[in-house]
C-alpha cells in the first residue's frame, strides 16, 4: 500500500515540508494518546463500582489487546512516513517500546535506587555512605548478613546435592522416572506463601504432653524426645528456613541435572563399569566430572534465587530471633516504617552481589559474538 | 559374544541394584510429599479432628483401646440394668401377690418362738440376779427388781400371744420398701447405660465410613473451603490474581517478541549495545525498583492500578523474554526470511505471519514461567497492590492469613490450596513443557 503511494509523494518536496514533521509528530502522538486513553479507561474501571466480573473482563481485554493494538497503530504510522525515514524509524517500532521499559523498570532504578542509598531515613538530608557503614557495623544487620551467608551456602548446597542424587536414583528406575521426578518437582511450582503455610503446618508445636498435630513434633515426641519450636529455637530456625526452600529448588536442580546426565554416553560408562569400577567410582570420576557445567550452572542459579529470598522469610517470622535476611529486611525498611536510605543501600548490596553474574553473563555474550 | 556377556552383566548389575534404588526414590518421594499431603488432607478435615488428631492419623485404623473400652462397658451396664429390672419386676410382683398365709404363719410361729424365748432369757436374767443378792454385792437388789419387771413383761407378751395381721402388715411393709429400693437400683442402672451409650455413640468408630455417612461427615468436610473463599475473600483474591497474571504473561511476551524479532533480524543503530543492556538487565534485581517505580506511579498516577502492576511484571520479565526468544529466532534459516521479502512482506507481516508462529515452542515455555511466576509473587504484590481484601491476590491474601490467623489450620491449609490450584493445574498438564522450558533456561536468576 505505502510503496505505491510514496513515490508519488516524493515528487513534491514542498509538500513533505509541510506535511513531513507534521506526520512525525502524529506518529509520536497518537501512541502516546492512544496510551494516556487505555490507562484513564483503567482508573476509572477500577474506581467504578461495577460488576466484578465484567470490569475483569474488560480489563483482561485492554491489557491483552491493547499491547497488540498499540504496535500495529505505531506501525501504521510510520508507513505514513516517507519511505527513508521509515525505513530508518521502523526497527524502533519493533525494539523501541521494550527498551523504553527496561529503561524505566530496570536501569534507571539503578541510578535512583543508589542515590537514595546515600539519603537518610525520610531521603531528605544527604548523608554519604553512611547506609552503608550502618549495613557492616549494625549489629542486627551483621546477623542478617550472616543469615545471607548461611542460606548462600546450604541452599545450593544442599539442594544441587539432592537434585544430583535424586537425579541419578531416578535414571535406573525405569518407567516411574518420570513420576518420580514429579513428586520431587511438585513444591517448585507452588508459592513461597503456599509453602510457608504447608512448613508451618509441619513445624507446628504444642505445650509438652498435648496431642502433637504437626508432622515432626508428632514423630519427635512419639521416638521419646521433647516437642521442639523449630520456628523460635535460635539456631535451629535458620535451619529450618533453609530446609524450606531447599525442598522447593532441589527439583529444579534435579530436572536440569537429570537432562545432562542423560547426556553422558553410555559406552563411557559401560567402558568404565568393563575396567571395573564400581558404582561410586562411576558416580564420582565419570558422571560428576562430565556434568560439572550442568552442576555449575544450577548452582549460581540457585545462589542468585537465595540472595533474592524474601517470601519465606517474610511469611514464617519475618525475620524474628535472627532469621533476618537482606530481602526482608529490605522490604521493612522500605515499605514498613524502616529508613528509605537504609532499604536503598540493602538493594545497591543486592545488585553488587549480582554484579559477577552479570559481568560473566555479559562477557559471554561478547565470546559468542566474536 | 563379549557384548552379551557385558549385556548379562548390566542386566544383573541392574535387578541387584534396582530394588535398593526403587526404596531410595521412593523413600525420597515420600519425604518430599509428605508436607503438601499434610496440607491437602487437613484442608478437607473438619476443625476439631484437624486439632485432635494428626491429619496422619487418617490412614491407619485409629487407636481402637477407647472405642473398645466404651463398647465393653457398654455391654456391662447394660447387663446390669436388665438384671435389675428383672430384679424390680419380681419386687413388684411379689408386693402383688402379698405375704402368703403360709409366710405369715411361718412368721407367727417365728415370732412366738422369740416370745417364750424371751420369757426363757428374762427367767434366767433374774435367777442370775438372785444370786448376786444372795451373795451381797454392790447393787444387787436394783437388778432382781429389773430383772423381775422384765419377766413380768416377756410373760405379759406371751399371755397376749402373736397378733397374725400385724405380722402380715410388717411382710407387707417390707415388700414395699423392697420395690422400692429395687426401683431405684433399676433406674440407676438405666441412667448409666445411657450414659455409656451416648459416650459411645460421640467416639468415632474406628474405621473407614462410607461416604455421606454420619462418620464420614464428622471427619470430612468442604466448609473449610466455602468459608476461606467467601469469608476471607480469597475467591476475590482469585479473581484478582488472574486479572494480575494473565496479561503480566501476554504484555511481556508481545513486548520481548517484538524485540527480539528486531535484535534477530532487522538491522539499526547500537543494536549490539541495546542487546548488551537486555543482558545486564536480565541480572538486575527487581527489588532494586521498588522504591523509583512507586514513586514514579505517584507522580502518573499509576498508583494501586493493574496496569501499574501489569507494567511491573512486564519491566522484569522483559529482559529473559527477550533473550530467550531471541535465542530461538536466530535459529530459524535465513532462507525462510529471505522468500518472505522476496515476495514483497512488509517487516510487520513477515513478523506476524512468519516469525511470530514459528517461536511458539519458546513464546509456550516462557509463557508457562512468566505465568508460574507472577501468580506465585508476593514481593511485588505487596508493593504495589497490598494486602486489603479487594485488590490483594491469592499470594498476599494467603500472608495477610498467615498473620492474622495464624494458628486456625482448617483456614490455612485451605487457603493454601486455592492459591496453588493453578500452578498444580498448569504442572501437571504442562508437565513436559515445564522440563523442556528448565532445561533451556527458562527461570528468572
Amino acid at each position: 500500500m505505502s510503496t505505491q503511494t510514496q513515490p508519488v509523494r516524493q515528487k513534491s518536496p514542498g509538500d513533505w515540508l509541510t506535511s513531513g514533521p507534521l506526520r512525525f509528530l502524529v506518529s509520536i502522538g497518537v501512541p502516546v494518546i492512544a496510551f494516556l486513553f487505555l490507562r484513564w479507561s483503567f482508573v476509572l474501571l477500577r474506581d467504578q463500582e461495577a460488576n466484578r466480573i465484567l470490569v475483569a473482563f474488560i480489563a483482561l481485554t485492554i491489557g491483552v489487546f491493547g499491547v497488540w493494538i498499540l504496535y500495529l497503530l505505531t506501525y501504521y504510522l510510520t508507513e505514513q512516513l516517507p519511505e527513508r525515514l521509515g525505513e530508518r524509524v521502523r526497527p524502533f517500532v519493533f525494539v523501541g517500546p521494550a527498551m523504553v521499559i527496561l529503561f524505566i523498570f530496570l536501569l534507571y532504578p539503578i541510578g535512583h535506587t543508589f542515590y537514595l542509598s546515600l539519603m537518610n531515613a525520610d531521603s531528605e538530608e544527604f548523608i554519604g555512605l553512611k547506609n552503608y557503614r550502618t549495613i557492616f557495623t549494625d549489629e542486627q544487620m551483621l546477623i542478617t548478613l550472616r543469615n545471607n551467608g548461611l542460606w548462600l551456602i546450604s541452599v545450593p548446597l544442599f539442594s544441587v546435592s539432592f537434585g544430583l542424587i535424586v537425579a541419578v536414583l531416578v535414571d535406573r528406575i525405569g518407567r516411574w522416572e518420570s513420576t518420580a521426578k514429579a513428586f520431587i518437582f511438585l513444591p517448585m511450582a507452588i508459592s513461597a506463601v503456599g509453602a510457608g503455610v504447608v512448613w508451618k503446618f509441619m513445624y507446628f508445636v504444642r505445650a509438652e504432653g498435648e496431642i502433637q498435630i504437626g508432622f515432626l513434633n508428632a514423630i519427635i515426641t512419639k521416638i521419646g524426645g521433647s516437642p521442639t519450636n523449630f520456628l523460635e529455637t535460635i539456631p535451629l530456625n535458620n535451619l529450618a528456613l533453609i530446609i524450606i526452600m531447599t525442598w522447593m529448588v532441589t527439583g529444579y536442580c534435579m530436572v536440569v541435572i537429570s537432562a545432562g546426565i542423560k547426556n553422558v554416553s553410555t559406552e563411557v560408562l559401560e567402558a568404565a563399569r568393563m575396567d571395573g569400577a564400581n558404582e561410586l567410582q562411576v558416580f564420582f570420576r565419570i558422571i560428576v566430572p562430565i556434568i560439572r557445567p550442568t552442576l555449575i550452572t544450577v548452582g549460581t542459579t540457585v545462589l542468585i534465587w537465595v540472595l533474592k529470598v524474601f517470601d519465606i522469610v517474610y511469611v514464617m517470622t519475618n525475620g524474628r530471633r535472627d532469621t533476618q535476611v537482606v530481602a526482608n529486611q529490605m522490604y521493612t525498611e522500605l515499605f514498613r516504617g524502616g529508613s528509605v536510605g537504609l532499604g536503598s543501600a540493602l538493594a545497591i548490596l543486592l545488585l553488587v552481589a549480582v554484579s559477577p553474574f552479570i559481568v560473566s553473563n555479559v562477557r559471554e555474550l561478547r565470546r559468542r559474538r566474536a | 559374544m563379549f557384548q552379551s556377556q557385558g549385556a548379562v552383566q548390566s542386566r544383573l548389575r541392574k535387578i541387584l541394584t534396582a530394588s535398593p534404588v526403587r526404596i531410595a526414590v521412593l523413600a525420597l518421594c515420600l519425604v518430599w510429599s509428605i508436607p503438601t499431603l499434610g496440607m491437602l488432607i487437613s484442608s478437607f478435615r473438619v476443625t476439631q479432628e484437624i486439632n485432635r488428631t494428626g491429619w496422619w492419623t487418617v490412614f491407619s485404623p485409629r487407636d481402637n483401646t477407647e472405642y473398645r473400652s466404651l463398647v465393653d462397658r457398654v455391654e456391662r451396664s447394660k447387663t446390669f440394668a436388665e438384671r435389675t429390672q428383672d430384679q424390680f419386676v419380681a419386687a413388684q410382683a411379689a408386693l402383688e401377690a402379698g405375704p402368703s398365709e403360709e409366710a405369715v404363719s411361718t412368721a407367727v410361729a417365728e415370732a412366738e418362738a422369740a416370745l417364750s424365748e424371751a420369757v426363757s432369757d428374762a427367767e434366767t436374767d433374774l435367777a442370775e440376779a438372785q444370786a448376786a443378792l444372795d451373795a451381797n454385792e454392790d447393787g444387787a437388789q436394783a437388778r432382781v427388781d429389773e430383772a423381775e419387771a422384765a419377766l413380768d413383761a416377756a410373760q405379759t407378751a406371751l399371755a397376749a400371744g402373736v397378733n397374725a395381721d400385724e405380722i402380715r402388715a410388717q411382710l407387707l411393709d417390707a415388700l414395699r420398701e423392697d420395690v422400692q429400693s429395687t426401683e431405684e437400683r433399676a433406674t440407676n442402672a438405666q441412667t448409666m447405660l445411657e450414659t455409656d451409650r451416648k459416650a459411645l455413640a460421640e467416639t468415632d468408630e474406628p474405621k473407614n465410613f462410607p461416604i455421606g455417612s454420619e462418620g464420614w461427615r464428622r471427619q470430612w468436610t468442604l466448609d473449610n473451603y466455602e468459608k476461606v473463599v467467601n469469608a476471607d475473600r480469597m475467591g476475590d483474591a482469585f479473581l484478582n490474581s488472574l486479572l494480575i497474571t494473565i496479561p503480566s504473561v501476554v504484555i511481556p511476551i508481545t513486548i520481548a517478541a517484538f524485540a527480539a524479532y528486531a535484535f534477530a533480524w532487522l538491522s539499526f543503530p547500537a543494536k549490539d549495545l541495546l542487546f548488551a543492556l537486555v543482558i545486564v538487565a536480565m541480572g538486575v534485581p527487581g527489588h532494586l525498583a521498588l522504591v523509583p517505580i512507586l514513586r514514579l506511579y505517584l507522580r502518573v498516577d499509576l498508583g494501586g492500578t493493574y496496569m501499574g502492576v501489569w507494567l511491573a511484571h512486564t519491566g522484569f520479565g522483559l529482559p529473559l523474554a527477550i533473550y530467550l526468544i531471541y535465542g530461538y529466532m536466530i535459529t530459524i534459516p535465513r532462507e525462510i526470511m529471505e522468500s518472505a521479502h522476496i515476495d514483497g512482506a512488509s517487516a510487520m507481516t513477515a513478523f506476524t505471519r512468519l516469525i511470530l508462529p514459528l517461536s511458539i515452542p519458546v513464546i509456550a515455555a516462557f509463557a508457562i514461567f512468566q505465568f508460574l511466576w507472577v501468580w506465585n509473587d508476593l514481593l511485588i504484590a505487596l508493593v504495589f497492590l497490598g494486602t486489603e481484601a479487594e485488590n490483594a491476590v491469592l499470594t498476599a491474601r494467603l500472608s495477610e492469613l498467615i498473620g492474622s490467623k495464624g494458628q486456625d489450620w482448617e483456614v490455612l491449609t485451605a487457603g493454601a490450596f486455592i492459591t496453588m490450584l493453578v500452578p498444580l493445574i498448569i504442572f501437571f498438564a504442562l508437565q513436559r513443557f515445564f522440563v523442556r522450558g528448565l532445561t533451556a533456561g527458562s527461570v528468572k536468576g
